[in-house]
């Protein structure tokens, strides 16, 4: 059980920092256990990114709190045309937390550290008093170097909007773990580092115009802040998406919007039109089934996003509004 | 068969839509009762595919829409005069304004306890979860919902369950009907709602459609497709009476459980102010005395208070189908979904709402 005084900074917490942090984290930098980290020089343009993760339950099929908060900033970094290098990792915990629960999320974090080589080169700890936050919230920081910058001002009527798989399965994951909804299904969270791909993909297509995670707000704020940002009308169609058999039903039943649906490992990808097609057929030969071409740029100088319906008829796709909330009936 | 995707597919859809323009012979005036509907509608954009000359008007069947504001406003002060109270109760009620533009949502952020439901039952385990406190759960809806509360009320009854009460706001379906045909909206015929009938039965209905043709539909692009169809046809060979064309879910007879769960917890009120409609007698259900233990009316202080809507607000005159939303003032400027003004706008089964994901 994690006490008050671990966040004091005595020596609870320097027995923490060493069994715990160091432990789980072993890497030169982080070693020194300095204020701050000194960090190599970069090779390119600094890029970064920073995000706090508050997510109940905080374990649930697919991931974790703990690998969300690592995803979910290397996410960020990958958007911008980052490789992400470093992480800092700040916790805020709730006295009394399970010490198991804590480590649990610590190795989640340190086995994809590994995995990727990206150490966690700083960090802090705070423990706050019960009921000051739900349990623990982690948030992370992280540093890259850009690789290739990203330029929206080309994109040009005609370039296509790509997602690299099926929407809605973080969200509805977490929705049907958190209301104890009773249906059982096979839902997973998508959680996962996109660096990897987007790197590929960078290095490989120079059509990359735009790169953005689907997260919270789904595609539909995606989309929307594109449009309203750069002002462009797109156009997307609703039978170019791929819904997983349980997301689709959930949706139906509960009344939710697939498009305003959160993900942890899909991106919106605006690319020439001339790439697009094997882009398509590059990511789903190695890395994600389900990509697809969801839509394309169909005008400049109106700020629009508009879904063709499965029957052919053109809406609107609005802003997500707030909270999502079952309909009654 | 898997009840999803059959019903949307465009290749049955197209060509049934071809088939109700092929046999369109004059302007008509169809009203969609339920809201259930008029979200259906416009998700599948079926709205802008259907013959110019059927004019559909967006009737009051959205519960959300029509319940005025003072039973929200009654739970808010019960909340902030006592704090054991827990209030419970479906989802979509969490956003509705009331004329103070207070909401449930807001109460939340106060520190109160307001908890959103996915199903009644989930009420009463969040009052045996809190022993301490008192829930009350805010029941709202038509048919469709009231079977739902007359289990928990019987359920509380058997288990007696002292600190579960349910305060009533159930409606009539069959006095909303009533309002709609006595009024001088000039319809041609109607859409019958889909779960409603699931519960009451098609022959329910039979009164009703005496002057006027009407087909209860199901909820799906196909199912409102020949649901108009069917509609259309009986207009042109002047037919009235009752049609169903949701004939995989409901039957002549409807749900007979249901229906004496109803009949064994609820009775008539004597009138019910509706958004929209005005006071109508007896379109509301209250709780019988042998449930009175349970029933948050009897056991709170829960006076009426009278409610203002937004005087620039046409959710009345939408409601009744008087009015289009692109009509009012407020209309994705002052109101939209993210901070609603009238009920319209606050349920994806409100008209205004419905129209906001088609012109912003």
């Amino acid at each position: 059980m994690i006490e008050i005084a671990l966040g004091s900074g005595g020596k609870d917490f320097q027995d923490f920092l060493k069994k715990k942090i160091l432990h789980y984290f072993d890497n030169p930098i982080l070693n020194q256990t300095d204020d701050g980290a000194l960090l190599p020089k970069l090779n390119g343009q600094p890029v970064m990114a920073s995000d706090s993760f508050v997510v109940t339950p905080r374990i649930f099929p697919g991931g974790s709190l703990g690998k969300l908060a690592f995803c979910g900033t290397i996410n960020d970094l990958a958007m911008m045309g980052a490789r992400p290098l470093y992480l800092s990792l700040n916790l805020i915990i709730e006295e009394g937390f399970d010490m198991r629960e804590l480590e649990f999320h610590l190795k989640e974090m340190a086995s994809l550290s590994h995995q990727y080589q990206i150490p966690i080169v700083t960090g802090d700890t705070k423990v706050v008093s019960r009921g000051s936050v739900d349990g623990l919230f982690i948030s992370t920081m992280g540093l890259g170097e850009c690789q290739k910058k990203l330029n929206t001002d080309t994109i040009a009527v005609g370039d296509k909007i790509i997602i690299n798989g099926s929407v809605g399965d973080h969200a509805m994951t977490i929705f049907s773990q958190r209301e104890d909804l009773g249906f059982d299904s096979d839902l997973e969270s998508d959680c996962c580092a996109l660096h990897e791909i987007t790197l590929d993909l960078l290095q490989k297509y120079d059509g990359i115009k735009f790169l953005r995670d689907a997260t919270r707000g789904g595609v539909s704020a995606v989309l929307n802040e594109l449009a309203h940002q750069q002002s462009l009308e797109l156009g997307i169609c609703e039978d170019s998406f791929t819904l997983t058999p349980a997301v689709e039903s959930a949706c139906e039943l509960f009344g939710f919007n697939f498009l305003e649906l959160a993900n942890e490992g899909k991106f919106i990808a605006v690319v020439e039109n001339k790439q697009a097609d094997n882009i398509v057929e590059y990511l789903n030969a190695k890395w994600s089934q389900n990509s697809s071409i969801i839509g394309e740029v169909t005008d400049l100088n109106s700020s629009l996003v508009s879904l063709k319906t499965l029957l052919g008829a053109q809406r609107i796709v609005s802003w997500p509004q707030g909270e999502q909330l079952p309909r009654i009936c | 068969m898997n009840y999803l995707n059959e019903f949307q597919q465009k290749e049955l859809i197209l060509p049934l839509l071809e088939k109700l323009k092929n046999i369109t012979q004059q302007n008509y005036r169809f009203m969609e009762f339920c809201g259930g509907h008029t979200h259906a509608l416009f998700k599948s954009g079926l709205i802008d595919l259907i013959p110019s000359e059927i004019k559909m008007i967006h009737g009051p069947g959205c519960p959300v829409c029509v319940l005025p504001a003072h039973p929200i406003k009654n739970c808010i002060k019960l909340l902030e005069q006592r704090d054991d109270i827990i209030l419970a109760t479906y989802a979509d009620m969490m956003r509705v304004p009331t004329d103070e533009a207070d909401s449930l949502l807001k109460a939340r952020a106060r520190g109160h306890q307001v908890i959103p439901l996915y199903g009644a039952d989930d009420a009463i385990e969040l009052a045996k979860q809190n022993p301490n406190s008192k829930i009350i759960f805010l029941a709202i809806g038509f048919e469709t919902t009231i079977p739902a509360t007359a289990l928990v009320l019987r359920q509380a009854k058997r288990q007696k369950l002292n600190n579960f009460f349910v305060y009533c706001n159930h409606l009539n379906t069959a006095k909303a009907l009533e309002s709609i045909l006595s009024s001088d909206l000039e319809l041609d015929g109607l859409i019958g709602p889909g779960h409603v009938s699931l519960v009451t039965g098609s022959d329910f209905f039979n009164p009703y459609a005496a002057k006027l043709p009407l087909v209860i539909s199901g909820f799906s692009a196909y199912d409102l497709a020949e649901g108009l169809y069917l509609l259309t046809e009986m207009v042109n060979q002047k037919q009235t009476g009752v049609k169903n064309q949701y004939k995989r879910a409901v039957t002549e007879q409807g749900n007979i459980y249901s229906q004496q769960a109803l009949m064994e917890c609820f009775e008539l009120r004597e009138s019910f102010e509706w958004r929209g409609l005005g006071t109508i007698s007896q379109s509301a259900f209250k709780i019988k005395n042998e449930f009175e233990n349970w029933d948050a009316e009897k056991n709170f202080s829960l006076e009426l208070y009278q409610s203002h809507d937004h005087p620039h607000c046409l959710c009345s005159e939408v409601l009744f189908g008087q009015k289009n939303p692109l009509d009012c003032k407020l209309f994705a400027k002052a109101c939209t979904p993210r901070s609603p003004l009238g009920p319209c706008m606050v349920s994806s089964e409100g008209a205004c709402s419905a129209y906001y994901g088609r012109i912003q």
